[in-house]
C-alpha cells in the first residue's frame, strides 16, 4: 500500500458522499508513516464497503476505468494554401560544362504535399590566392592553395562539389590589384581543369568589380556560369549586362532585406534585360549565433512571396554558407568567456557549424550553397538528399532501441 | 493554417477604463494581447476586481488568447517548463512560443560515480551568448536494466543530485510505477504509451496527473488512435512522438510527420493539436552507420544527432532528448533552439551611439562596431569580461554586421568619420592617445580612417572574443605619449 493509494480512496469516498463522515481530510499525517497509513486505509475501505484485501485490489485498479479498445480513427491533414506558381528552374553550365538545374519548388521546402523536381547543389570555394582561413579548412586544401585550378579539381574529384566557386580576391586594389585581363585567365584555367558549372565571384570592391566580372564573363562566354554578384551599391548594370550579353545567370545580391531583394531583381530584369531565366538570388547568409534566424526568415519570407504570386520573387536561392566560419565557434580553440562550459574539439565544432548553419537555410527554401569544408558538405548532401528523395520510404527503422541500450 | 487574433476583437472585451487599469490606453492593451507581449494569464487579476459580468468577457478573453497549439508543464519549482503554445507554421508570421527544452539521457545501469557525474555535466552546462547563458533544461532517465527497482533508484539519485525535471524512459508499465513513485510531486514527463501498454500507462498518467508521451513508431492513423483514446479517458496533457529515424532515408519521415502533424493540429484536428517531441537520441542506436575512413562512429553518430535536432527545431519540436555532450554538438543545438524561438520582431540593430562601456577615461580604448544588435552585443560583452573600460561606437549600417557591411559599402571611413562627429566624440580633446582601434574585419578601411580623421587607426583582432588578449599585448598603444 503506498499514499496516492489512500488519496485514492479518499477521493471516491468524496465521490460517494461519505467523505463527511469521517473525522479527517487531512491526510498527510500518514505520508511517510507506514502504521498510520494502514490503519487509514483500512478503515476508509471498510467505509467503502470492501471486506477483502481482494476486493480493496480491485477497488483500486478500478478507481481510474480506461477504455477497452482503442479508438480506431484516420489522420487527415490537407496542404498548405494552394500556391499560385512553382519557383523558377535555372540551369547552370552549358558548352564544355555538365547541366546542373536548381529550383522548380512547388511548396515549401521538404513538406509534404509536393515532392522538390531538383536537389540542393554546392558549390565549393576557390580562391585565386592564398587566402587566411580556419585550420580545419585549410587542411584539406594546404597542397592546392597555391594553385586554383588544382584546388578546384580537389574540390570536385575529392570532396564531391556539383560546382565551384571562383573568388577572384586577388584583384582588390587593397589586396594586390590584379588586373582583370589576368583574372579572366585564371577564370580560364578553372575552366580547362574542371567540367562542373562555376561560379565567377569577384573581390567584394563596388569599383573594380564590374570590370573584373565584365571580363571573366567574357572569358567564360557559352558556359552559363553564375555572375557573382550585381548589388544596390555597385554599378551592378554593367555587370547585370556583362551576364546576359555573354549567356550567364546573375547572382543578385541583397543585405537581408525583401524589399531591397524586390527592388534590384526588378532593376536588372528591366535595365539589363537579364532572362526570366537568368537570375538566382542571394540574400545574404549570417552564422548560427550570428543572425541565421534573421537569414532564415528572410529567406522564408521570399520563398514564400515567389510561390504566392510574386513573379519577380520567384527565383531560386544561393547562400554564402561559408560565412559559417566567422562565428568563433567555428574556429577558436577554447571559449574566450571563461564562465562557458567546455567547447570541446574545434576539428569537429568547425564543420558542424557550417552544416548547421547550411541546413536551417535549407529549410528555408536555399537551392545552391556555397560551402568550405568537405565534411560540412558531405552531410549537408546527405540530409538535403534524404529530405528532398520523391520515393516513399518505410518505417522499419523507426524502432526504439535508443530506449534500453547502453551507447 | 493560424491563429492570429486581431486587436479589434479584443478591444470590446476590456474593459473602458484601461488607463488607470493597466495605465495605458484600451487599444495599447488590446494591441498587446493580440501580439502576445501580454498574457491573458497576466491580467487575469484586474478582471476579479471588476463588476461580475466581466468574468464573463475574461473567459471569452482567455479562450480567444488561447494557443491552437496545447501549452503543458512538465516539472515542479523554479526549473518547471512550459512546452508547446504555438499559432503559426512559420515564425516570420508572428513567433514561435516557448523555447523547446533540451534534455540529455542518463541511464540506469551507470554506476553511482558515472552517474553523478553525467548528472553534473548535464546540469552544468552553459554557453554564454548577448549577455545570457543558454543551457540544458532537462534530464531523460532511461531504463537499460529492466529492473523497476534499480530504475527508481536511479530516479531518487538524481533528483538528489538536480533540480531538472525528468522524462521517464521505459515502456514497460511496472519500471515507469517505480519510477513515478520516486518521482512523486516531481510531475515529470512519461515516455512512452503505445497501443501495447495503453490501460497501464493512461492509469499511471491519470494516477500521478503527469504528463504522457504517446507514440506509434510514426504511424499517425495510430498515433491519432492513442490521442483520442487518452482524451477520452481523462487524460489532457499528451505529447506526441512523430517518430525517432534520425538518419537515412527514413529521417523525410520524421521530419515530415513533423509538418503533417502540426499543420493538422493548427487546422483544428484536437488529437494532433499537442506538443511533439524529437527525439535525436535514436540515432545512436546499434544499427547507426559505422566508422567510415573520414570519421570515426561516435562523431557521424554526434552530427546525426545535431543535424536532426537542429532541422526538427526549425519544424515544430517542441522538446527533444539528446544524448551527446560534447561541445561540438551542444553548442549548434542549445543555439538552434535559441535562434528559432527568437521573436522575429526583436529588432535587429542596437541605437547608432556612442556607448560608454565601464568607467572610460581619456586612457581608455576606443573601438567602433556596427549597430547590428548581435555584433554590438557581443563587442561589448567581450569588453566586460576582458576587464575593460572603454567607448564602443555603433556604426549605423542599417543593422549588418562588420564584414558585410564593409563588403557592401556601408561601412566606410567616411560613415565612421560622420558616426563619430554626431557623437560628439572628438579623439583630440577627449583622449590622451588619438587613437581608434578598429575591427579585424574592417582592415581595408585602415588608411582612408587616417587620412580623413587625422588620427591613428589600429586593426585589432577578427573576432572581439580576442580583444582581452589584443588589448593586454597592445593596450596602450605603443609610439604615443
Amino acid at each position: 500500500m503506498k499514499y496516492s493509494d489512500l488519496e485514492k480512496l479518499f477521493q471516491m469516498l468524496q465521490t460517494e458522499g461519505k467523505a463527511s463522515d469521517l473525522q479527517f481530510s487531512d491526510l498527510s499525517g500518514a505520508k511517510g508513516d507506514e502504521k498510520e497509513l494502514l490503519s487509514r486505509i483500512s478503515q476508509i475501505s471498510s467505509l467503502l464497503g470492501c471486506k477483502t484485501d481482494s476486493e480493496l485490489e480491485a477497488l483500486l485498479s478500478n478507481a481510474y476505468p480506461v477504455s477497452d479498445t482503442l479508438d480506431s480513427v484516420k489522420f487527415d491533414v490537407t496542404g498548405l494554401i494552394r500556391f499560385k506558381q512553382p519557383i523558377r528552374e535555372i540551369t547552370l553550365g552549358a558548352g564544355s560544362r555538365k547541366k546542373i538545374i536548381i529550383g522548380g519548388e512547388k511548396t515549401m521546402p521538404y513538406f509534404f504535399d509536393a515532392a522538390a523536381p531538383n536537389t540542393a547543389r554546392v558549390t565549393m570555394d576557390v580562391f585565386d590566392m592564398p587566402v587566411g582561413l580556419a585550420k580545419s579548412v585549410r587542411a584539406n586544401y594546404e597542397d592546392v592553395m597555391e594553385d586554383p585550378a588544382a584546388w578546384a579539381k580537389k574540390a570536385v574529384s575529392e570532396f564531391g562539389a556539383d560546382m565551384i566557386t571562383i573568388h577572384l580576391v586577388s584583384t582588390d586594389p587593397a589586396i594586390k590589384d590584379t588586373s582583370a585581363r589576368e583574372a579572366a585567365k585564371t577564370v580560364e584555367n578553372i575552366l580547362q581543369a574542371v567540367d562542373v558549372p562555376i561560379v565567377i565571384g569577384g573581390s567584394g570592391n563596388p569599383q573594380k568589380d564590374p570590370e573584373v566580372l565584365e571580363k571573366a564573363a567574357e572569358a567564360a562566354e557559352g558556359e552559363r556560369a553564375l555572375i557573382a554578384s550585381a548589388n544596390l551599391s555597385m554599378d551592378y548594370q554593367r555587370v547585370g549586362n556583362a551576364a546576359k550579353k555573354f549567356g550567364h545567370v546573375i547572382l543578385a545580391w541583397t543585405q537581408m532585406d525583401i524589399n531591397a531583394q524586390k527592388e534590384l531583381n526588378r532593376k536588372l530584369f528591366r535595365q539589363c534585360g537579364t532572362d526570366p531565366d537568368g537570375l538566382i538570388m542571394d540574400p545574404t547568409t549570417a552564422a548560427l549565433g550570428y543572425g541565421l534566424d534573421y537569414a532564415y526568415s528572410n529567406m522564408e519570407r521570399i520563398r514564400m512571396a515567389g510561390l504566392t504570386g510574386d513573379t519577380e520573387l520567384a527565383y531560386p536561392l544561393s547562400s554564402g554558407t561559408t560565412n559559417a566560419w566567422g562565428a568563433r565557434e567555428a574556429w577558436m580553440i577554447t571559449s574566450p568567456q571563461s564562465q562557458d562550459s567546455d567547447w570541446g574539439d574545434r576539428e569537429y565544432r568547425g564543420p558542424i557549424w557550417e552544416i548547421i548553419t547550411g541546413m536551417t537555410l535549407a529549410l528555408a527554401g536555399n537551392d545552391l550553397f556555397m560551402m568550405m569544408h568537405p565534411k560540412a558538405v558531405l552531410f549537408l548532401k546527405e540530409f538535403t538528399e534524404i529530405l528532398g528523395n520523391s520515393a516513399p520510404v518505410g518505417f522499419e527503422k523507426m524502432n526504439d532501441d535508443w530506449l534500453t541500450e547502453v551507447f | 493554417m493560424s491563429k492570429q487574433v486581431s486587436p479589434l476583437t479584443i478591444y470590446p472585451l476590456l474593459p473602458d477604463d484601461c488607463e488607470s487599469l493597466f495605465g495605458t490606453s484600451r487599444m495599447a492593451i488590446a494591441t498587446q494581447l493580440a501580439g502576445k507581449k501580454l498574457k491573458a494569464g497576466e491580467i487575469k487579476k484586474i478582471y476579479e476586481k471588476l463588476p461580475p459580468e466581466f468574468a464573463e468577457k475574461y473567459e471569452k478573453l482567455a479562450d480567444l488568447l488561447s494557443p491552437l497549439i496545447r501549452e503543458i508543464e512538465i516539472g515542479a519549482g523554479s526549473r518547471k517548463v512550459i512546452i508547446g503554445g504555438d499559432d503559426v507554421m512559420f515564425r516570420h508570421t508572428l513567433s514561435f512560443y516557448n523555447k523547446p527544452p533540451i534534455a540529455a539521457d542518463v541511464w540506469d545501469t551507470l554506476n553511482e560515480a558515472e552517474l553523478t557525474e553525467r548528472v553534473d555535466k548535464i546540469r552544468s552546462f552553459k554557453k554564454f551568448y548577448v549577455g545570457d547563458f543558454l543551457h540544458l533544461d532537462m534530464i531523460a532517465v532511461r531504463s537499460a536494466s529492466g529492473n523497476p527497482e534499480i530504475f527508481g533508484k536511479c530516479v531518487e539519485k538524481i533528483i538528489e543530485r538536480s533540480d531538472l525535471p525528468l522524462i521517464l524512459c521505459t515502456k514497460n508499465p511496472e519500471i515507469m510505477l517505480a519510477g513515478l513513485e520516486a518521482a512523486d510531486g516531481k510531475n515529470p514527463l512519461m515516455y512512452a504509451c503505445d497501443v501495447k501498454n495503453r490501460k497501464e500507462m493512461t492509469k499511471l498518467a491519470l494516477e500521478y496527473d503527469v504528463p504522457i508521451v504517446i507514440t506509434a513508431a510514426g504511424n499517425l492513423d495510430a498515433l491519432k488512435s492513442l490521442s483520442s483514446t487518452l482524451q477520452k479517458d481523462g487524460v489532457s496533457k499528451i505529447v506526441i512522438d512523430p517518430g525517432a529515424a534520425c538518419y537515412g532515408p527514413e529521417f523525410k519521415n520524421t521530419f515530415q510527420n513533423f509538418i503533417k502533424l502540426r499543420k493538422a493540429g493548427l487546422d483544428g484536428d484536437k488529437d494532433s493539436a499537442f506538443p511533439l517531441i524529437a527525439l535525436p537520441i535514436a540515432a545512436r542506436k546499434s544499427s547507426a552507420p559505422p566508422a567510415n575512413e573520414k570519421m570515426p562512429r561516435e562523431i557521424i553518430a554526434d552530427y546525426h544527432e545535431t543535424v536532426a535536432a537542429s532541422a526538427l527545431t526549425v519544424r515544430y519540436a517542441d522538446i527533444m532528448i539528446i544524448h551527446g555532450l560534447e561541445g561540438h554538438e551542444l553548442l549548434p543545438i542549445v543555439h538552434a533552439a535559441d535562434m528559432i524561438y527568437t521573436d522575429p520582431r526583436t529588432p535587429s540593430s542596437v541605437e547608432p551611439k556612442l556607448y560608454k562601456i565601464g568607467t572610460p577615461d581619456m586612457s581608455s580604448p576606443v573601438l567602433f562596431t556596427t549597430n547590428f544588435a548581435l555584433t554590438y552585443y557581443t563587442v561589448e560583452s567581450d569588453l566586460i569580461s576582458a576587464g575593460f573600460s572603454g567607448y564602443v561606437l555603433a556604426v549605423e549600417t542599417g543593422g549588418l554586421g562588420v564584414e558585410a557591411a564593409a563588403a557592401g559599402g556601408q561601412l566606410t571611413a567616411e560613415v565612421v568619420k560622420k558616426s563619430f562627429e554626431e557623437a560628439r566624440f572628438n579623439f583630440e580633446e577627449e583622449t590622451t592617445h588619438q587613437t581608434l582601434v578598429l575591427p579585424g574585419l574592417a582592415a581595408r578601411l585602415q588608411l582612408d580612417i587616417e587620412k580623413s580623421m587625422n588620427i591613428t587607426a589600429v586593426v585589432g583582432p577578427m573576432d572581439s572574443g580576442r580583444l582581452a588578449k589584443w588589448l593586454e599585448e597592445n593596450w596602450p598603444p605603443k609610439n604615443r605619449e
